[in-house]
């Protein structure tokens, strides 16, 4: 599927922190033409990831979490389409060996994260897309 | 701009939760000296509430003993922060040497002990133990972190095995597990196994 004609772009934010998800998810609901999706649950959001990924763009996913790890997570959302940016986020120190395998990752956030720069990363991986909708909305 | 959100919040009875709660911390403390819990938690809010709820009382009980704490989907400052709101002196206890918290992490990476991963967690307790003689040692340990590197078959034995070192050591353990990392950590049979063998030893919250 062609994502560039899909509207608006979906955003995952994945955070076994009900909490801390909701906060991510009201933040980046500020980048116009995107849509904002939070799960605490990776499998859910993997789920959701591969049956809408010609709408998704971008996936932020926290490191630790119960079940798969989000560098696990990040890898099956490459398999799904690799187009989609990944980004990391954690509050732990990770290790060198641990993204030495890895190419699933495109950038690594460390917490705590200031909103204003998780926006400016995910709108620099969503860019093209914001940019097509504000042309759009001023036709 | 709408949103969706997709929380999985189950469907748990919400009933008497806090006295439930205080209910498991006073058992947990009421655990004899070599003695070995699992407990298993549906989320990290619960899993925060008892391990701040026994500390708290484990401290109020034996201000002498050491206890430690090892997370694993909580920072070592968001532990602290819990048992604060809990009412715990965490900087004077963790001056004093009576609360030691460290990444689960840090301990079962330290390559100074020269042995399997799980064997480290054994040869850290070991270490406490040889720097505070005669205290008692009570840890809360994060199991959860295993799902993720992989050392499903070592954890089983540890798990199995234990006892006979708490048997003879001066310490007791709560060995902690996110619900999906057990069931994704071991097979049916395994699970069935370890719950059997820790029977009355099992708390799920």
């Amino acid at each position: 599927m062609d994502r560039q004609n899909n509207f608006p772009v979906f955003i995952a934010i994945v955070d076994d922190e009900p909490d801390l998800a909701y906060l991510f998810r009201d933040a980046l609901s500020q980048i116009p033409g995107t849509r904002v999706f939070a799960f605490s649950d990776p499998l859910l959001a993997l789920e959701h990831i591969q049956t809408n990924s010609g709408n998704y763009q971008c996936v932020v996913s926290d490191y630790r979490m119960p079940f798969i790890t989000g560098i696990e997570l990040l890898e099956k959302v490459k398999e799904v389409d690799f187009g989609i940016a990944r980004i990391l986020i954690s509050a732990f120190e990770i290790q060198d060996e641990v993204f030495k395998n890895s190419e699933s990752v495109d950038e690594f956030l460390p917490k705590p994260i200031t909103m204003a720069n998780l926006i400016d990363c995910v709108k620099k991986h969503v860019q093209y897309k914001v940019k097509e909708v504000k042309e759009l909305s001023s036709e | 701009m709408d949103s969706l959100i997709y929380f999985d919040s189950g469907n748990r009875d919400e009933t008497n939760k806090d006295s439930k709660e205080n209910g498991i911390s006073q058992r947990l403390v009421g655990v004899p000296i070599g003695h070995h819990y699992l407990i298993l938690y549906s989320n990290i809010e619960m899993a925060r509430k008892v391990y701040s709820e026994y500390t708290k009382a484990q401290i109020d009980l034996q201000p002498q003993s050491v206890i430690v704490i090892l997370p694993y989907y909580d920072t070592s400052d968001k532990v602290r922060e819990v048992l604060e709101s809990k009412g715990v002196n965490v900087k004077g206890n963790e001056k004093e040497g009576n609360l030691i918290i460290v990444d689960i992490q840090k301990v079962i990476n330290n390559a100074y002990y020269e042995v399997s991963e799980v064997e480290r967690l054994r040869a850290y307790t070991r270490h406490v133990e040889d720097e505070h003689p005669g205290k008692t040692i009570f840890v809360i340990a994060d199991m959860s972190t295993f799902n993720h590197i992989k050392k499903r078959r070592e954890l089983l034995d540890y798990e199995r095995n234990l006892h006979k070192d708490l048997k003879v050591e001066k310490w007791k353990e709560l060995c902690f597990y996110h619900e999906n990392d057990f069931k994704a950590m071991f097979t049916e049979e395994q699970a069935n196994e370890l719950l059997e063998y820790h029977k009355d030893r099992v708390i799920t919250v």
